[in-house]
C-alpha cells in the first residue's frame, strides 16, 4: 500500500493528544502525503541509504538516512535504537543533529517492509569528499579549525561516555558555515559496565592497533585513533593506512608506528590475536619522519605522533591535544567557511570519484549488523 | 541530561488529573469510533469504562513488574506512556506488555534474542515473537521514539554518596542503613504514576527523606542547609511540598481489588478492535493481504524493468 510513497511523520512536538482522528488516516493512493522530497542521494550509512531531501512545506533541506527493515529477525535494529537514542541525548554543535524520525504509516502487520528514515539536518560536505577534490585546499590555519572542531566533538562524546567506533573521513560532516559535524553513530555505542564490547568495529583502515589485536574492553582511545589517521590524511589527501586484510593494516600501523611489543605497549601480548598475526619485529617508529614531507608544521607532527601512539593507555586523550601547541601557536585555527564559499556543490565520498593513490582494495567496512543464520552469533556481535 | 532530554519535555504531566483526563480522552475516542451506532447504555454495557480500563491496567503492570523483577528492576515503563494516549481496548496490555519488555531489553543493552526472550515465557513461544515483533515498531511509533527513561534508582545512589561526603562525614554505614527503605520506597513508586509527574531525583529524595523517617533520623538540616543551600525560602517550600505529594502518592495506593479484574478482562475480549487482535481474523487476513501487495509491487518492477530493458534493446537496433 506504501512502498515507495515518502513517509509520513510525527509533527513531533509533545505527547500527541489525539483528538483529531484523521491524523490516524492514511492516504494509500495520495504520493504526495509524505513530508520529505527525495532530491538525490547523497552516500550509504552503515545501515542504510542517505538521501539528500527537502520538506515540503517549509523547504528545509534535510538528510533522510533509511534504516532497512526487511528479514529482520531480532524486529527493529538494535544499531539504530542505539543510533537513535545516543542522538536524542547528544546536542553540540560538533554533533550532527537529528531532527526526528518517520516512516511509513506504523501497523502491526507491515513490519516486513517498513522503511525508517532518520532526519538530520543538512551538511553540504564530507571530509573525505572535500579531500578527494584538488580544488579545495586547506591552509595551515584551516586544517587546525578542522580539528579543533574534530576533537572538540570528540571531547564532547567522549564526556556523556559515548563511543563513535567508526571514525573516518566520510563521517566527518562540513557544513558550508564551516561547522564540523561528527556523523553516523550507526556504530555508536554507551560505554557501561559491561566491558565486552565487539572488536569488529571501525572501517579497517582507520582501526587502531588494539582492536585489530583482538581487545574487547576498550575505550575512548579508539576514537582518538582514528582522529590521527584524519589529521594526517589533511595533508596526504588519501587515508594513510590502506590495508587490504586486517593482517597488512597491522603491518602498515608497525611500518610507521614502530613494532608492536611489550616494552612500548606493556600488556600488548596478553591480547587475543598477538600470537595469531603476525607481528612485525623490528621496525622503528616513523611516524615524524614519514609524515613530514607532507607536514611541514612541526607542531602538528607532535601532535599526530601522540595521536598515533600504539598503546591506547598513553594515546592522547581529546582534551589534552586540544591543549596541545598545535592549536595555540601562529597561525591560529582559521574558519573554513570563506575557502567553502567558492565551491558551490556539495562534495560528499559518495559522489566523488575514488581517490585511491595507493591502489588499495576498497576499504572494508566495517561489521554490519545484518540477519545472520544464527541469532546468537549476529547478537555476540552486536555487543 | 534529564533536564535537556524527551521526558522532563513531553512524559512529564502536572497531576493525576491530567493523565486520567487523558486516558480518559483516548477511551472516548476509542468509544466514538467502534460505538457509532449504539445509544449511551448500549456503549456503557458493552465498552470499558475509563475506570475500567485503569483497574485492567494496574493489573496488567502488576504482572509486568514482577516479570521485570526476574532480570532488571530498572527497566523502563515503557507502558505506562503509551496507555496515557490509547486505550485498552485498541491494543490489548499482554500483547503491547511483552513488546513493552523487549524493546526496554534491547534499548538497556540487556542483550538477548528473540529467541532467548520468548525462551522463558510459558506457551506458543512462536506466537509470542510474532506478537512482539508484530506490535515493536507499533509501540516506537506511538512512543514518538521517546526510548530514555531516568529512573530514581540513579539519582538515590547519588543522594547516598552525597549525605557521606557532605553531611554525615565519617559515618558511612549510618548512611547505608538508609538505603533498604529507600530503595524499597522507590520500587513501590515504580508501580504508581509518580513517574509521570514528578522528576526522578525527587522521588529518590522523596525516597531517602521517608527512609531517614523510619529511622528516626531527621534530614532537614541537610535538605535546607546542604542540599538547596542559597536557595529562596520560596523554592525549599516549593521542594518540601513536592516531597510530601510524592510521599503521599506512593503510601496511599489504592490496594488492587483483585475479584473485579476477572470481569472486566471478560469485558474485554467482545470490545476490542479486532485489528489488532493478532488472533482475529480480520487481523490475520490483513497480515496476509500485505504480503500479497508486496508481491504484486515486486511483480510490478519486474514487469517494470522488462520493458524498459526491451525498450533499450529497440533502440540499440533502431526500431522506434
Amino acid at each position: 500500500m506504501h512502498h515507495s510513497q515518502p513517509p509520513t511523520s510525527h509533527p513531533g512536538g509533545g505527547p500527541i493528544r489525539q483528538t483529531n482522528r484523521h491524523e490516524d488516516l492514511d492516504f494509500p493512493f495520495c504520493p504526495d502525503s509524505g513530508k520529505y522530497e527525495k532530491l538525490a542521494k547523497i552516500g550509504q550509512g552503515t545501515f542504510g541509504e542517505v538521501f539528500k531531501a527537502r520538506d515540503r512545506k517549509t523547504k528545509q533541506v534535510v538528510a533522510m538516512k533509511k534504516v532497512l527493515m526487511e528479514n529482520e529477525k531480532e524486529g527493529f535494529p538494535i544499531t539504530a535504537l542505539r543510533e537513535i537514542k545516543i542522538l536524542q541525548q547528544l546536542k553540540h554543535e560538533n554533533v550532527v543533529n537529528l531532527i526526528e524520525i518517520c516512516r511509513t504509516k506504523a501497523t502491526p502487520y507491515n513490519r516486513y517492509k517498513s522503511t525508517f528514515y532518520l532526519i538530520f539536518e543538512f551538511c553540504e560536505h564530507d571530509l573525505a569528499g572535500l579531500l578527494s577534490n584538488a580544488n579545495v585546499m586547506f591552509s595551515l590555519g584551516e586544517i587546525k579549525k578542522v580539528m579543533q572542531q574534530l576533537l572538540n566533538g570528540l571531547y564532547y562524546i567522549h564526556s556523556n561516555k559515548i563511543l563513535h567506533r567508526d571514525m573516518k573521513a566520510a563521517n566527518i560532516l562540513i557544513t558550508k558555515m564551516g561547522i564540523l559535524k561528527l556523523a553516523d553513530f550507526g556504530l555508536a555505542r554507551a560505554l557501561s559496565h559491561i566491558s565486552k564490547y565487539t572488536n569488529r568495529v571501525v572501517t579497517l583502515w582507520y582501526r587502531p592497533p588494539e582492536l585489530l589485536l583482538g581487545e574487547r574492553n576498550y575505550g575512548p582511545p579508539i576514537d582518538i585513533w582514528g582522529a590521527g589517521c584524519i589529521m594526517a590524511e589533511m595533508w596526504t589527501r588519501s587515508p594513510i593506512m590502506q590495508g587490504k586484510t586486517e593482517q597488512h593494516q597491522l603491518q602498515l600501523i608497525s611500518q610507521l608506528c614502530g613494532s608492536i611489543k611489550p616494552e612500548v605497549w606493556p600488556g600488548c601480548d596478553k591480547l587475543e590475536m598477538y600470537n595469531k598475526l603476525e607481528v612485525p619485529d623490528g621496525q622503528k617508529r616513523k611516524v615524524k619522519e614519514r609524515l613530514k614531507p607532507y607536514v611541514k608544521d612541526q607542531y602538528a607532527l607532535d601532535l599526530l605522533d601522540k595521536l598515533l601512539c600504539l598503546d591506547p593507555s598513553k594515546r592522547i586523550d581529546s582534551d589534552s591535544a586540544l591543549d596541545s601547541a598545535f592549536f595555540w601557536e601562529d597561525p591560529p585555527p582559521q574558519d573554513v567557511s570563506r575557502m567553502l564559499a567558492q565551491h558551490s556543490t556539495s562534495m560528499f565520498e559518495y559522489l566523488a570519484p575514488p581517490r585511491r593513490p595507493q591502489g588499495a582494495g576498497r576499504p572494508q567496512m566495517p561489521i554490519q549488523v545484518r540477519p545472520n543464520q544464527n541469532m546468537d552469533q549476529h547478537f555476540e556481535r552486536v555487543f | 541530561m534529564f533536564a535537556s532530554g524527551t521526558q522532563k519535555n513531553h512524559w512529564m504531566f502536572t497531576g493525576p488529573e491530567e493523565i486520567d483526563l487523558l486516558r480518559q480522552e483516548a477511551n472516548e475516542r476509542f468509544v466514538n469510533e467502534f460505538g457509532k451506532n449504539m445509544d449511551e447504555d448500549h456503549r456503557k454495557a458493552h465498552f470499558l469504562l475509563p475506570e475500567e480500563e485503569k483497574l485492567l491496567m494496574r493489573h496488567f503492570e502488576f504482572i509486568l513488574r514482577e516479570f521485570c523483577k526476574k532480570f532488571q528492576p530498572s527497566m523502563p515503563k515503557y507502558v505506562l506512556r503509551f496507555y496515557i494516549h490509547n486505550s485498552l481496548m485498541d491494543f490489548h496490555p499482554r500483547d503491547l506488555m511483552l513488546t513493552c519488555v523487549y524493546l526496554a531489553c534491547k534499548v538497556e543493552e540487556f542483550n538477548v534474542s528473540i529467541g532467548q526472550f520468548v525462551g522463558n515465557l510459558k506457551g506458543d513461544r512462536e506466537k509470542f515473537a510474532n506478537i512482539i515483533l508484530g506490535f515493536e515498531l507499533l509501540l516506537m511509533d506511538k512512543l514518538h521514539y521517546h526510548l530514555t527513561v531516568h529512573n530514581p534508582f540513579r539519582p538515590l545512589e547519588g543522594f547516598l554518596i552525597d549525605l557521606k561526603t557532605r553531611y554525615f562525614k565519617n559515618k558511612a554505614e549510618d548512611v547505608e542503613r538508609l538505603r533498604r527503605n529507600a530503595e524499597d520506597f522507590v520500587d513501590r513508586s515504580l508501580a504508581t504514576e509518580t513517574c509521570l509527574l514528578f522528576s526522578p531525583s525527587q522521588i529518590a529524595l522523596a525516597g531517602i527523606i521517608h527512609s531517614a523517617g523510619e529511622e528516626g533520623i531527621s534530614l532537614d538540616n541537610y535538605v535546607t542547609g546542604v542540599l538547596m543551600q542559597g536557595t529562596t525560602n520560596e523554592e525549599v517550600k516549593k521542594m518540601a511540598s513536592q516531597i510530601k505529594r510524592i510521599k503521599y502518592l506512593v503510601k496511599n495506593q489504592p490496594s488492587l481489588q483483585r475479584e473485579l479484574i476477572g470481569p472486566v478482562q471478560r469485558k474485554l475480549e467482545p470490545c476490542r478492535n479486532q485489528a489488532n487482535n493478532p488472533e482475529s481474523e480480520i487481523y490475520k487476513r490483513r497480515l496476509e493481504e500485505m504480503f500479497e501487495e508486496e508481491e504484486e509491487e515486486r511483480s510490478r518492477k519486474r514487469q517494470k524493468l522488462m520493458e524498459e530493458e526491451r525498450a533499450a534493446e529497440r533502440a540499440l537496433i533502431g526500431i522506434p
